[in-house]
This record gives structure tokens, C-alpha cells and sequence, in this order.
């Protein structure tokens, strides 16, 4: 079913429309109208996805496992989804702060990167995967330089060198599993692999893990990300930093379920998911600017995802993708809360910054709400999200995980106590203007946090429903191959 | 770099390039060729034409070919999408013996991404040389 292409297809073409519309009303107009039918899009395919399971498209009619295959399944579209809603909030975000000069460049690359991303989440060949990782990350590249100061070039250079290796790393490993399986095709793979030589088929997934670790900053291999997204424009950074690290994530997930599943407890990812909890939060705590602490928090949060994937069954993958979703609306809103205070004031140094609280109220309520929900307290999505990860490690009798994510998230709260004491609180400054577009962004992702909250059980209901999917793989090979 | 010769082998080699860009054009679909190879042939033949005779003066929204063509290769698959076929479906049939391939406008969209990506990037490092 061509549903399974469309949230590709939308942005793909708005991006093309916005560079070739001159005049800038129409063309912010076409913008926020294709981000809006990008989400709709791919709510639609959630609505296919959950009623129908896997969607499939085989791209031209050409058969699979031979031709291009889009499978959406749950977790793909529900992805998908979120990606969409960050995109268009983040551009209503950008709104607020046009670069006039750039206009037609930030919109393409807005579209574009959302086009590489759905392509990703939804796509059923592994090959197709890494090709729309280059597409995301090629168009990340060109988002991160945007505004053009010496301070971009350097951080930005950083960023692009570790990506291209990491690029080539995942490259190799998609070469090697052919080597051994003689297939790309993702369900043909879970298929096959498992009469496949493991002497080859260990190395290439040892060789996809490292890769898409990298691009999802776990331990050891996050040591690029909170440098480089302290540098683009506000609006960029929130961008990315909602989705582009949950990207590999949503990888990982396929790699671990889909292609090689886990069954049980997995004591390296768990360690991996440990250490990343904790030493992105200590990183955070040693920070003394508002965007640098967030920046550290997306590490320590990919900890609890990644811990989710380790424990290995269905009910513990439905707490990790319940707790990644949440998270992309919380981290987005309190990166866009970060990207309207440096848009007005001009830094976000908490040394410089005070009495935010007085000067803008509701900015205050929306960054509080955004904070604890990420920091886990009632009657936030972030409660829940904690609950079910503590819940399922539990149940799998990982009591040392369990403790470091209880202790990471007391220091979560501690390091968000300390950005609004250091930049809401205190004497009020001299007023400066943050536009309603600002507002409106943040409201739009702090929102769903709330929602997800007090309404928790439907998207539970969705990310069981997704692991359960996870946790068939001979389905999703059904779904793609049948008839073959 | 502007000599006799120079100028001598473009008046014929340029128009020839670009004849031979697009005879790949069409032949790709069942022989050598294709999109991407003609386009980067055209823009070769056309940089020699630079090199021989001067670039052609003003500004160009190289930015709009490149989105143009990409757009033509996304259309050539929506065809398909209206009469309810999978994305990227594409139609064969013959009028006597000529085979006609909806494909072709696929592949024009390749072509047109290509000469202008190849062209804006020639003609950039051109200007930043210069």
C-alpha cells in the first residue's frame, strides 16, 4: 500500500516546492502546510499499521525479497509520527527567528531531513536504511552550518567526521550480513540469518550495533553529541536533539528484534544502557548553561531506551518505546524553552540569565511541566514512562539497573531544580520580547507530555501493541514475503 | 586556456557531447547508459563550452534545476500511485517498433539533477578560483 511511502513523499516534495517559491509568505505557507499533511500522513499510517499490522509497498511491483520494500510496522509508523509532529513544531519554532537570507535553504533542509528519517523508520531493507541515514545526515550536515559563524565550522567539522566513520562502519556491516545471507531485505534477513554462518553474521551485527550506537550517543560513543548540538541555531538544535540520536535508537530496536532477537536479558546492552544513564547525567550536572545540560540529558535518557531494548521481552520493548516517545516531546519542548531564551537574551549561560519566571510566566509553567516530566514526576507522561521501565526490569531481575535508573533520575531533578534556580528564578531582568510563535511551539510538544500523562493508557495501549509486533518477527516476514 | 584549438575541438566535440548525453538518455533503459551517466556526459560537454568560450555572465538558481529534476523523478512515480498501483510502478509498450517506457521521465529527472548539480558545483569552485 502506498500509505507506507507517503510520510517520505510529502516532505520530498514540499521541500522541492519551498525552494522553488520566491516569495516568502507563500513559502512559509507551503512549508507549515506540508509539515502539517507529513503528520497526517503518518498518523494515517499508525491508524493502517495498528488496525492492519505490517503495511507493506513494494516499491515499482517489484517482488520482494528482489525489489524495494517499505514495511511499516507499528513502531516505524508511531516513529514516524512523533518525527513529523517535532518537525512541524520546530518550524513553527524557526518562525519566530527567520534568517531571511536562508529562508528557502532551512525549509528544504527541514523537509528533507524529515523525508530521510521517515524513510528510515519505515523502510524494510537494510540497505535502503543506511541510504536514508545519508539522507538525514547529509541534510543534518548542511542544518548544523546553518548561520554560518567560525564556532559552526569547527564543532560542525567534529560532527561531520565522526558520522562519515560511523556511516562506514554501518556500510560495512550491511556488506558483511550480505556476504553471509545474501539478502538486504529486512524480513528475508530475520528469515535467514539464523542458518547463516555465525562466524559471519556476529562480526556485521557487532559491526550495525557500533554504528548505530554512534548516531544514537550511547556509551562509549557519545562523546561527539554535546558539543556539536550546543552550536546550531536554537530551533535546529531542538530539532535534532528530539529526534536524530532516537533515530539510531529505532535502529537498534530493529537490529535487536527484527534481524537478531534478543530473548531475555542481554547483560552487555544493559551495561551499556547503565552507563550511559550515568555518565550523561554527571556530565549534565558539571554544566553551567541551560542548552549544555539538555544536551547531556539526551545521552542519560538513550540510557533508559537502550536499557528497554537490553531486558529482551515484549512488555520491557513496549516500556523502551513507550519512554522514547515521551521523551521526544519532553527533551523537544525544553530545547525549544532553551532555543526562545537565547533567541531573546542571547545566551543561555545560567550565570547570566535570572528571573526568567517574572519576565514570562507561562514560559516558566511550560519549562517546569517539560522538566518534570523528563525528571519522572506524577501525573506526567514521564512517570509513566519511568514506572514501566522500573516495572519490567523488575520483573527480569535486574535490581542493579533498576537502582542506577531510580539514582539517575533524582539527579535528573536535581540538575533541573538547577536551571530554574540559576535562570527563572531571581531578580527579574530587563524584559525582552519572546514571540507567540516561540510559545506556541513549546506549548504544542510540552502539551502531548501532559496529554500522555492523564491519558496515558492509549499510547501503552499503541507501544504494546507495537513490542508485540516486535516480539513476532516471523510475522513481519509473513506480512513482506507472503505470497512469495 | 582560450587557444585556437581549443576553441576548434569545442565547436565540434561540445555539440557532439551533448548529443551523445542524450542519445544515453534515451538508449538506458535497455542498453549502457541511463540518467545519471548522460547527465554527467551533458555537463561535461557543456563545462569544455565554458572552458573554451567563457561561462555565460549573471546568476543562476542552479538550486531550482536541481529541485525541478528531483521533482519530475518523484512525479514519474505518483503516476502510478493515482491508478492505485505501488509507488514507482512504470508502464512499457510498444508503437510499431518504438518502446516506449514511462521510466524515461524518471530518468529526466536524474538528468536534470545531475547537469545542474554538476554545473553549480563547477561553477562555484570557478568562481571561488577566479
Amino acid at each position: 500500500m502506498n500509505a507506507a511511502v507517503a510520510p517520505v513523499v510529502v516532505p520530498l516534495l514540499t521541500a522541492l516546492l519551498c525552494v522553488g517559491l520566491q516569495a516568502r509568505r507563500t513559502r512559509w505557507t507551503v512549508s507549515l502546510a506540508g509539515g502539517g499533511l507529513s503528520v497526517l500522513a503518518s498518523l494515517w499510517l499508525v491508524a493502517l499499521a495498528h488496525g492492519h499490522g505490517v503495511v507493506v509497498l513494494r516499491v515499482g511491483s517489484w517482488p520482494a525479497p528482489y525489489g524495494i520494500v517499505f514495511a511499516a510496522d507499528l513502531l516505524g509508523a508511531l516513529m514516524s509520527a512523533i518525527g513529523s509532529w517535532v518537525a512541524l513544531w520546530t518550524l513553527v519554532a524557526l518562525a519566530a527567528q527567520p534568517h531571511p537570507r536562508l529562508d528557502a535553504f532551512f525549509h528544504a533542509g527541514w523537509h528533507l531531513m524529515l523525508a530521510g528519517m521517515n524513510g528510515a523508520f519505515l523502510t524494510g531493507d537494510l540497505f535502503n536504511l543506511y541510504v536514508f541515514f545519508e539522507v538525514l545526515l547529509v541534510t543534518s550536515y548542511f542544518l548544523v552550518t546553518l548561520g554560518a559563524t567560525r564556532r559552526q565550522a569547527r564543532e560542525a567539522f567534529t560532527y561531520v567526521a565522526v558520522n562519515i566513520v560511523a556511516s562506514t562502519i554501518l556500510l560495512m556491516g550491511v556488506a558483511l550480513l550480505y556476504a553471509a545471507v545474501g539478502s538486504v531485505n529486512m524480513a528475508d534477513l530475520a528469515a535467514r540469518i539464523p542458518q547463516a554462518s555465525p562466524g559471519l553474521v556476529r562480526p556485521a551485527v557487532f559491526l550495525l550495533a557500533v554504528a548505530f550506537g554512534v548516531k544514537a550517543a550511547v556509551f562509549p560513543l557519545y562523546a561527539w553529541l554535546p558539543h556539536t548540538y550546543a552550536i546550531p541555531a536554537g530551533p535546529v538544535a531542538a530539532y535534532f536533539g528530539g529526534m536524530l540520536t532516537k533515530v539510531g535508537v529505532y535502529a537498534l530496536y530493529r537490529l535487536f528484534t527484527t534481524l537478531q532477537p534478543l530473548h531475555g536479558p542481554e547483560p552487555w546492552l544493559l551495561a551499556v544502557a547503565g552507563l550511559t544513564m550515568v555518565l550523561g547525567v554527571l556530565g549534565a550536572l558539571a554544566q553551567e548553561d541551560m542548552r549544555r545540560i539538555l544536551s547531556f540529558h539526551i545521552v542519560s535518557q538513550i540510557g533508559y531506551m537502550v536499557f528497554g531494548l537490553g531486558l529482551g521481552t515484549p512488555q520491557a520493548w513496549a516500556a523502551g518505546i513507550f519512554y522514547t516517545l515521551h521523551n521526544i516531546a519532553a527533551k523537544t519542548a525544553l530545547l525549544l524553552v532553551s532555543s526562545a531564551v537565547e533567541a531573546s537574551y542571547g545566551t543561555t549561560s545560567l550565570r547570566s540569565l535570572a528571573g526568567l519566571a517574572h519576565a514570562h510566566p507561562w514560559l516558566g509553567v511550560w519549562f517546569v511541566v517539560a522538566a518534570l516530566s523528563l525528571a519522572g514526576i506524577p501525573p506526567l507522561s514521564g512517570f509513566w514512562a519511568k514506572l514501566l521501565v522500573v516495572q519490567a526490569g523488575l520483573e527480569a531481575g535486574e535490581f542493579a539497573g533498576v537502582a542506577v535508573a531510580l539514582a539517575v533520575s533524582l539527579v535528573t531533578l536535581l540538575s533541573m531544580l538547577k536551571i530554574f534556580t540559576g535562570a527563572f528564578w531571581g531578580p527579574p531582568p530587563e524584559r525582552s520580547h519572546i514571540s507567540p510563535l516561540e510559545h506556541a511551539s513549546v506549548v504544542g510538544l510540552a502539551a502531548l507530555t501532559v496529554a500522555w500523562g492523564v491519558g496515558g493508557g492509549t499510547l501503552l495501549e499503541l507501544a504494546t501493541a507495537a513490542a508485540r509486533a516486535l516480539g513476532d518477527p516471523a510475522g513481519y516476514v509473513r506480512a513482506v514475503l507472503g505470497g512469495h | 586556456m582560450r587557444t585556437v584549438v581549443l576553441k576548434t575541438v569545442a565547436k565540434v566535440v561540445v555539440p557532439a557531447g551533448i548529443l551523445h548525453g542524450l542519445r544515453l538518455l534515451v538508449v538506458g533503459h535497455d542498453a549502457p547508459g541511463g540518467g545519471f551517466a548522460a547527465g554527467l556526459v551533458t555537463a561535461l560537454a557543456v563545462v569544455l563550452g565554458w572552458l573554451a568560450f567563457g561561462t555565460p555572465a549573471g546568476h543562476r538558481r542552479w538550486e531550482f534545476g536541481v529541485s525541478l529534476g528531483l521533482a519530475i523523478g518523484v512525479a514519474s512515480g505518483l503516476g502510478a500511485v493515482l491508478l492505485g498501483r505501488p509507488f514507482l510502478t512504470h508502464a512499457v509498450s510498444f508503437v510499431g517498433p518504438v518502446k516506449l517506457v514511462t521510466s524515461l521521465f524518471f530518468d529526466v529527472g536524474v538528468f536534470v539533477v545531475v547537469v545542474s548539480a554538476t554545473l553549480a558545483a563547477v561553477r562555484t569552485l570557478w568562481e571561488a578560483g577566479s
